[in-house]
């Protein structure tokens, strides 16, 4: 239908503004990074080419081993429980409680917080010589509390990403929000009225409705999981010995720290790539219906 | 589906749903659940505010190292007289305001057309706005002074707000594109039928409409150009150009020697986006409403 | 489809159109230094007059310093403007390689011996005429040795320009709570073992006796190369030229010694996460550690130039504070060496405009009345001999600065930094991995070894 209606011209004509901007100041940037990824170079001086040297390297290098596996557990670890806690409070607040609006800013304000202050606050709380948590530790006794949790190369990803779903469950709180308050009512009477329980009319139905909410979240939270930068680079800078490393510190610290711009575009590439190839097959697995809208008119 | 209908008219959902009346018994419990949880989660933020708050001189704590043993406004005062703050205020307005609206324009305009306009090949689309949402600040910031220094705005405001607008843009697409889509062809059609104009469809039907997604974007754009300091710090040359988040860097130095004035700073910056958030939730759930449908 | 045509043509259009205009990655901009540009000009500080405008960019001295000796500058020598940006370090490196790769090169640059400077030094102008003009042929006795010899570090075989000059040095030292030490009736440590029996007899109370801030890698390396020099006097640097090797004995013990660190207990618990700012220099000065290892700058806490109202107990004219080193190693050097070096210098831009005003301020800022400003806080102690504070606020604190411009940096020949950055990095992985028990010393300088053959490769 609509297909018949519209012409190109106009189609073009809306698109172009937005489009001008994003060809030049990002599409520019990643031919930049590809061409930059076959060169040996410092950033400065002639480069080397080098064809794909760069990639050679770094699929031997095991930090970019770590770096992708720690990716990986990012992922869900952070998507699932954000969105769980999330849509708890969500429910709780969809219910109207007195307040609400203030509990909603409340739970956002870790979103809105610079990453620097994040990092050194939570650095400070979880410092085992006399951070916050070993001091409740020693004041309750639970001493495991005064772990060296950022300090310990097995358990510094965790902590960082503990972190992390304390900064972003309040964005999935808003989303679930936003996606209650599409629910038709009707269907939920209907379920109290057949006797559901409130456990039943939401695991049932209330869980499957928020499909496009789930979708979107899984979306946003993939890609910024790949590039979760500032709050890696502040509480642990990746380490201890790159245990912590995520792509994006990892070319951050090669092409500026390290001198190596080449070998840290060809980190950014395959960033890009692995981002834009899930994102894609998400696409293919659940339909693009999330993204385009077009599900609701089959 | 039918809640397709309760989104269609931004109006039905703006106002306040009659169901919550119902639920207004029996809270008590849910309180009780929620002021824990909200004290807890709040815990990190009053740490900040404490050591915001931790005199130069006197750097013990107390409460477990999270509030300062004798608080005072002396940061405050310190970053307020060393600095020019409202000059960086007015420089982060000026970068915030423009690319927030140039997002908002080009963005709705991107996603009226992929929404109901004749544009193939979405997939391609699709990928290319991925691109855009995936890349780092760091990983681009390079490319984008020498394109800024090509044209002629490196050493100016315009030319950072143009970079955000273009890495801002899109989230804006997609978040407005899925607005959009909840608007019934029907409503298309009929302005068609009465004779009016693309942009007259655009301007005075979806882009009114869109409104509550259009709110998510705004306060995401805002996020963004207002926090980020990177591209500002290596694009703008003259400090009467800065922005309000190059203050901190005053304090962080190499020694980071007044953690209490960083953080005095770094609350101050947070304050307007806390203030653009309170002011536009009320729009921020419908319209992520429309989005996620 | 034909519209989609029309569209990849218009991007991919629009794209060449932006590479045409921003260029390729990969290009070298800089042209070749002109060598002896100041020269030709005749630049002298005294009696040239002075005009225009440069820019200045760094991650140091601080901000606030950084504008007094900018004022005091420009209020020497009316009509010249600096125009000063201070940064971190990370964003600061992004912006130098963003500059150097577009011609906006800063006037003036604050750089790091080493790697750093070598990495611009097709971007730098040879700085050893502007010198001998602004202070006579003999300039080069004003420093102290450490600081010419580290500038010159990396330079090619046969170039001896000197692209940057010291502003500041250093040495890497531990410093003492005194208080503390009285308390516990304990005297400083000079030897391994002592260091023990004081961590021993410490233990217990509410302080930590070694703060040891081991998340940065800078500090982790610094503390390293004092244990290393005082096990085997110089060696890891001949490991660096590849006249030695990493896995030698006495570098693993070096290695073994800062484990044992971790592993005996000497530092408090999660030391390998703390990092030195602002979390353990906080905790020294608020007096939550008997003692750290940090660096002659740490004589800033007590800056005679700040409100002395804002300054804490401990810091006010060093009160409670004492400077030592790193204590011998049994088997190794009988006393403690002294490791140390440039803390920032700073290099002129091959392209400058104004490379008379430019040599002004950097001799200025080095030793002339900018010089003496930025002294004035004590930020580190300065490049050349001779220059001190105006002021001091205790003799406490004068004594203190006369240690280490009389007796300690004069003596300083170990460098705290590796040359090549690859080398500096694999060192800090390596001891975060021995200090979390990732890695046996034996490991730890194998891996380094092995870093080390790719740098030699080339």
């Amino acid at each position: 239908m609509r297909e018949r209606i519209a012409k190109a011209g106009p189609g073009l004509l809306f698109l172009l503004p937005a489009l001008i901007l994003f060809v030049v100041f990002v599409v520019y940037p990643i031919v930049y990074n590809v061409q930059a990824s076959t060169l040996r170079w410092d950033g400065v001086n002639p480069g080397v080419f080098i064809g794909l040297d760069n990639y050679a390297d770094l699929f031997r290098d095991p930090v970019f081993h770590t770096a992708l596996k720690n990716s990986a557990l990012w992922i869900p670890l952070t998507i699932v429980p954000q969105a769980l806690m999330g849509l708890l409070l969500a429910l709780a607040l969809n219910r109207g409680v007195f307040a609400s609006t203030f509990y909603r800013a409340l739970f956002f304000i870790p979103a809105i917080l610079s990453p620097i202050v994040v990092g050194i606050v939570w650095q400070r709380i979880m410092d085992p010589f006399n951070g916050v948590l070993t001091e409740v530790g020693k004041a309750t006794g639970l001493d495991w509390l005064g772990g060296n949790f950022l300090s310990d190369p097995s358990t510094a990803i965790f902590a960082v990403i503990a972190v992390n779903i304390w900064m972003w469950t309040g964005f999935s709180m808003l989303f679930y929000l936003a996606g209650l308050q599409l629910i038709d009512t009707s269907v939920l009477e209907a379920a109290k009225v057949d006797g559901a329980s409130w456990w039943q009319t939401t695991t049932r139905i209330v869980f499957p409705l928020l499909k496009h909410t789930h979708l979107s979240l899984l979306l946003l939270g993939i890609i910024g999981s790949l590039k979760t930068f500032e709050l890696v680079y502040v509480l642990t800078q990746g380490g201890p010995n790159h245990a912590s490393e995520m792509l994006p510190t990892f070319a951050f610290q090669e092409a500026f720290q390290l001198q190596s711009v080449g070998y840290g575009s060809a980190i950014s590439v395959v960033l890009i790539v692995v981002a834009v190839t899930a994102s894609l097959s998400m696409v293919r697995v659940f339909g693009s219906g999330f993204i385009t809208g077009e599900e609701k008119r089959k | 589906m039918s809640a397709t209908t309760d989104a269609s008219t931004p109006e039905a959902a703006a106002s306040e749903p009659p169901r919550r009346m119902r639920r207004k018994r029996s809270d008590s419990w849910l309180h009780a659940a929620l002021i824990p949880i909200a004290l807890l989660w709040m815990l990190p933020v009053i740490m900040v505010i404490g050591l915001s708050l931790m005199p130069a001189n006197d750097p013990s704590t107390t409460f477990f190292g999270m509030l300062p043993e004798s608080p005072s406004l002396s940061n405050y005062t310190l970053v307020w007289e060393q600095n020019p703050i409202l000059q960086h205020l007015v420089n982060s307005l000026l970068i915030t305001v423009p690319s927030v609206i140039i997002v908002a324009m080009a963005g709705s305009m991107a996603a009226f057309a992929l929404a109901r306009l004749h544009v193939p090949v979405k997939a391609l689309v699709f990928g290319l706005l991925i691109l855009g949402l995936v890349l780092p600040m760091s990983g681009i910031v390079v490319a984008a002074f020498k394109i800024l220094q090509a044209i002629g705005l490196y050493n100016s405001i315009l030319g950072v707000v143009l970079v955000y607008s273009a890495l801002g843009m899109p989230f804006a697409v997609i978040i407005l594109r899925t607005g959009y889509l909840a608007i019934p062809d029907e409503t298309y059609e009929a302005a068609r039928m009465d004779g009016a104009s693309t942009w007259a469809i655009f301007w005075k039907i979806y882009f009114p409409l869109g409104r509550p997604a259009l709110s998510v974007v705004v306060i995401w754009q805002v996020m963004m150009s207002w926090n980020d300091f990177l591209l500002p710090l290596v694009a703008l040359g003259d400090n009467d150009l800065k922005p309000l988040t190059l203050v901190p860097l005053a304090y962080r130095g190499v020694f980071l020697s007044q953690p209490g004035a960083l953080f005095a700073v770094l609350v101050l910056i947070s304050i307007p986006v806390i203030l653009v958030f309170i002011a536009v939730q009320r729009y921020l759930v419908n319209g992520l409403a429309g989005a996620v449908k | 489809m034909k519209f989609s045509r029309k569209l990849g043509a218009t991007a991919a259009l629009a794209a060449a159109g932006g590479l045409v205009l921003a260029g390729c990655a990969g290009g070298g901009t800089a042209e070749e230094p002109s060598q002896g540009q100041t020269g030709t000009n005749g630049t002298s500080a005294e009696g040239a007059d002075l005009s225009g405008s440069v820019t200045f960019r760094s991650w140091s001295p601080i901000e606030q310093t950084t504008a007094q000796m900018v004022s005091a500058f420009e209020s020497d020598n009316p009509g010249t403007t600096i125009d000063a940006t201070i940064f971190n370090y990370p964003e600061y490196l992004v912006d130098l390689q963003t500059r150097a790769s577009s011609d906006t090169f800063p006037d003036i640059v604050g750089l790091q011996p080493g790697a750093l400077t070598q990495q611009y030094r097709s971007n730098l102008m040879p700085l050893q005429q502007c010198a001998a003009d602004t202070w006579g042929d003999d300039w080069q006795d004003m420093f102290y040795p450490i600081g010419l010899e580290q500038a010159r570090a990396g330079n090619p075989e046969g170039d001896d320009n000197f692209y940057s000059l010291p502003i500041l040095v250093q040495t890497v030292n531990l410093w003492a709570n005194t208080q503390h030490f009285a308390d516990a009736g304990q005297e400083i440590p000079q030897t391994w073992d002592e260091l023990k029996s004081v961590v021993d007899a410490m233990e217990g109370n509410d302080y930590a006796p070694f703060l040891l801030p081991a998340k940065d890698g800078w500090l982790r390396n610094a503390v390293f190369l004092q244990i290393a020099n005082n096990v085997e006097p110089g060696l890891v640097y001949q490991a660096e030229s590849g006249d030695a090797s990493w896995t030698e004995a006495s570098i693993v013990e070096a290695f073994d010694y800062f484990g044992r660190l971790f592993s005996e207990g000497i530092a408090q618990e999660g030391a390998i996460g703390l990092d030195a700012y602002p979390s353990g220099a906080n905790q020294f000065e608020a007096g939550n550690a008997a003692m750290i290892p940090l660096g002659a700058w740490w004589i800033q806490q007590s800056d005679p130039t700040k409100d002395q109202s804002t300054i804490p107990e401990l810091s006010l004219g060093m009160e409670g504070y004492e400077p030592f080193l790193f204590p011998t190693i049994p088997g190794g050097a009988s006393e403690s060496q002294f490791v140390g070096g440039i803390d920032v210098s700073l290099g002129i831009s091959a392209n400058t405009e104004n490379p008379d005003l430019a040599c002004a301020v950097l001799t200025d800022w080095i030793a002339g009345s900018g010089g003496q400003k930025l002294i004035d806080t004590m930020n580190d102690i300065p490049a050349v001999q001779g220059l001190n504070p105006s002021e001091f606020t205790s003799a406490k604190q004068e004594e203190i600065w006369n240690t280490f411009v009389e007796d300690w940096l004069p003596q300083v020949e170990y460098s705290r930094y590796f040359d090549d950055p690859r080398i500096d990095q694999a060192v800090a992985d390596a001891l975060a991995a021995v200090a979390t028990g990732q890695q046996t010393p034996d490991e730890a300088a194998a891996a380094v070894q092995s870093v080390q053959d790719e740098v030699l490769a080339g």
